[in-house]
């Protein structure tokens, strides 16, 4: 069974989420149960609290970025988005997944062209969740797709940030 | 200053509530210790009346070790037996020195038996730089408890964040050589925020460069309402004033065109001398750069500030892509930067402060000292972590991150990231591995951090086997690998094969440190030359280790004892008396193993009062906000 990641937050599985909103819960929840706030206290509440730390930064860290919030929301409804015995993708996004690349190879170097490729990648990124959340939870076949797209992309877009960071 | 408390003679003027506690800033080139009083933190002087202890240490002829200026003005001309910049050896191997480095010091030759550690040659023999680091680490220790009036009960002490696993668990093996319990490895930038954060009271976000003697770290950091949460952090472990020193080093030697390689005596000399003319520019348009070889022979040279800032004009860009890289991991313009603190020695230089105002169009904040700034921020994080601020007070809250992605080697020598770089620790990620041939029952692991994805280009963190697997055809074994970053940055590993249940715990020993045997050894015979009685000492630390429970479960009792039956209640309390009367007689075995059976009996009491913690967090106003 998966483990829920809103109920540690104490919401229920929904895909908009107000950023700063999260952001405050966040700190409020850290403020409670943060090792460092039981300094003074027996081993055995310091290893609670050590647990739920992590509980906390693990679901922080999956509510706070949409693409693993998007994928969360599957898994708690039961679908397995990457499931890897079924990867196969339309051409036609594989086909944008190889112009992507070219791109990339292409802008290597370049600040200005990298910049241009992540602010494009996140327009595309931006479109799929814009997809998943008009889909889910109503329609669980289109969000599934939407989020394995926003994966892909993701990923891609990590690379050219990751290209960015090394130019820097 | 507020007024002083003095009590009545023979008095104690609030018994076992106030701990002992210090912040220490273990630096390159100088190191400090600091504490609170009266809630404000000031770092304290050795009885000459300076706060800084110069990060050097001398093996004598005489079997003394010397630490500290006494050291260092002995630099030039016992220069293989007098260690500095010994944070520079931390956590390395033989292999990751640098040519200057060690052009400095006599090293023994790498062998199996020390696996390729880092041993310096000196009069009293092989030393490592652990042991180098616990003497400075002692010197502090003796002089907050000769100030303070009695034993520490523990210290923060503070890394650059950009250290890696293997140097913090160094500082960390370090400091308990010097007989000092860490209460937490802090982050240097992340600890100067605390210092200015908490002087300022603050909101907003801040980045923090600090460059120190041999290491430069930038951090982003946004507080609210007494939270610190560190964004991002980068840096480079090798980046110092030291090298602005030997840039300048670099250019007289070049212009006098010597002949002969310089001993190690006459490097040491040739860099103190650069060092002088570096601090005179930053306040002078020219500086000599005088050098005596000895035999009265001896060079100088003229060079001018914009000489000098062309010279180090790289190193500065260096730690500007940094700055860059830091903001874009952060996802932050430098618009969004509310200000700019400056942390260590080397930011006095007018050429760093410049460059950071036309980066961020604004002056940098300096107003605490920067050379003080860490060890202040660390002493006011060492008291609340030592349980001095009391339960409902006014603490603050720091969330750092972890520097450098952990990852996993893969097949064809790739890496596999299991935590990337800057998630907020602690943090704990599992991954599942299968085997790949039949009937494989062992597995080898190796974990890297770094950021590239290839094996040779990450820093290996350590090897271990799992073994046990039981034999089952390839890929159906289910090894299930956890991966847990601490608050102080360190990194353990379990592993688990969850089709059979067979567990393996692995503490992941860096490559090149000190092994668990080596560390205990040396403590005992540490103990047995200060002469103390490593009983009496287990003996006085299962004592406090008894009494701080039982203090924690009255305050948590007192707080909360409608959540515990009237029977449940009884019992915790019976064995609360046990434990009280073990701890007045002198079995310190039987004082540890009632204080074990009491922690687990009231582990369900800590968990309830958990419960209420966070159901009051998830009350709060800001509910309605969220849903």
């Amino acid at each position: 069974m998966a483990v829920d990641h809103f109920a540690v937050f104490g919401l229920s599985p929904t895909f908009a989420l107000d950023p700063a909103a999260l952001a405050t819960r966040y700190r409020e929840l850290q403020q409670a149960v943060h090792p460092d706030r039981y300094a003074a206290s027996s081993a055995a509440e310091q290893q609670i609290a050590v647990a739920r730390a992590l509980e906390v930064n693990a679901a922080w860290q999956c509510l706070r970025d949409p693409v693993a919030r998007a994928l969360h929301l599957l898994e708690l409804a039961g679908v397995d988005a990457l499931d890897p015995s079924e990867t196969a993708m339309p051409a036609e996004f594989l086909m944008r997944q190889i112009e992507w690349r070219e791109k990339l190879a292409e802008a290597a170097g370049s600040e200005t062209a990298l910049a241009a490729l992540d602010a494009a990648m996140t327009e595309e990124l931006n479109a799929e969740i814009a997809r998943f959340a008009a889909s889910y939870p109503a329609a669980l076949d289109t969000a599934r797709d939407a989020a394995r797209k926003m994966r892909f992309i993701a990923r891609q877009r990590e690379a050219v940030e990751q290209e960015l960071s090394a130019l820097a | 200053m507020g007024l002083l408390q003095i009590s009545e003679p023979g008095e104690s003027p609030d018994p076992h509530t106030r701990r002992l506690a210090v912040g220490i800033d273990l630096g390159t080139t100088n190191s400090l210790v600091a504490t609170l009083r009266n809630a404000i933190p000031e770092c304290l002087p050795d009885e000459a009346g300076r706060t800084m202890l110069p990060s050097a240490v001398r093996y004598a002829e005489d079997g003394a070790i010397e630490v500290g200026h006494a050291a260092l003005a002995r630099r030039g001309d016992d220069a293989l037996n007098t260690i500095t910049s010994v944070k520079r050896f931390m956590g390395r191997a033989m292999s990751d020195l640098r040519e200057e480095a060690a052009a400095r010091y006599q090293f023994a030759p790498p062998t199996e038996a020390n696996r390729g550690s880092i041993r310096i040659i000196t009069r009293h023999g092989e030393v490592t730089p652990i042991e180098v680091s616990a003497e400075i680490l002692r010197v502090l220790r003796e002089r907050a408890e000769a100030t303070l009036g009695g034993p520490l009960y523990g210290a923060v002490v503070t890394v650059p964040a950009y250290f890696d696993d293997a140097q913090r668990q160094a500082t960390k093996d370090a400091a308990r050589l010097a007989g000092l319990h860490v209460l937490r490895l802090l982050n240097e930038p992340t600890a100067a925020a605390v210092a200015y954060g908490l002087d300022q009271r603050s909101e907003g976000t801040f980045v923090i460069y600090d460059l120190g003697g041999g290491t430069f770290d930038v951090s982003v950091l946004r507080l609210t309402r007494g939270v610190f949460e560190v964004l991002a952090t980068a840096g480079d472990t090798h980046l110092g004033g030291d090298d602005f020193d030997q840039a300048l080093a670099r250019h007289a030697f070049a212009s006098w065109s010597l002949t002969r390689a310089l001993s190690p005596s006459g490097q040491a000399n040739l860099l103190a001398a650069a060092r002088v003319a570096k601090e005179a520019l930053s306040t002078d348009q020219t500086a000599t750069l005088q050098v005596n070889w000895g035999c009265g022979f001896d060079s100088a040279l003229e060079v001018s500030r914009e000489q000098f800032e062309a010279l180090t004009a790289p190193l500065v860009e260096r730690t500007l892509s940094l700055v860059r890289r830091t903001l874009r991991d952060a996802k932050l313009a430098v618009t969004d930067v509310d200000a700019v603190v400056l942390v260590g020695g080397a930011t006095r230089m007018p050429q760093v402060r410049r460059a950071l105002t036309g980066l961020f169009g604004r002056e940098p904040f300096s107003d605490l000292n920067p050379d003080e700034v860490v060890a202040l921020g660390a002493a006011i994080q060492a008291d609340q972590l030592a349980g001095n601020t009391r339960e409902g007070g006014a603490a603050h809250l720091l969330l750092d991150v972890i520097p450098l992605s952990l990852g996993l080697e893969t097949m064809g020598g790739l890496v596999e990231k299991i935590i990337p770089r800057n998630a907020t620790i602690p943090v704990a990620k599992a991954q599942e591995f299968t085997t790949f041939k039949d009937g494989q029952t062992a597995m080898s692991l190796h974990v890297v951090q770094g950021e590239r994805e290839r094996v040779e280009d990450c820093r290996s963190l350590a090897r271990f086997e799992l073994r046990g697997i039981p034999p089952m055809v390839a890929g159906a074994a289910r090894i299930r690998v956890t991966f847990q970053v601490d608050a102080d940055g360190l990194l353990s590993v379990s592993a688990v094969e969850t089709t059979r249940g067979v567990r393996a715990e692995i503490a992941v020993k860096p490559s090149y440190g000190l092994s668990e045997d080596e560390i205990v050894g040396m403590l005992k015979s540490a103990y047995a030359h200060a002469g103390e009685d490593m009983q009496a000492r287990a003996l006085a630390e299962a004592r406090v280790e008894a009494q701080s429970l039982l203090g924690a479960l009255e305050t948590a009792l007192a707080a909360d004892a409608e959540l515990l039956s009237a029977e449940e209640r009884s019992a915790l309390e019976e064995r609360m008396q046990h434990l009280a009367h073990l701890v007045e007689g002198d079995d310190h075995r039987a004082i540890a193993r009632a204080a074990e059976d009491l922690n687990r009996a009231s582990s369900e009491f800590a968990a309830r009062r958990m419960d209420r913690a966070v159901k009051r967090a998830l009350t709060g106003r800001t509910v309605n906000e969220v849903l």
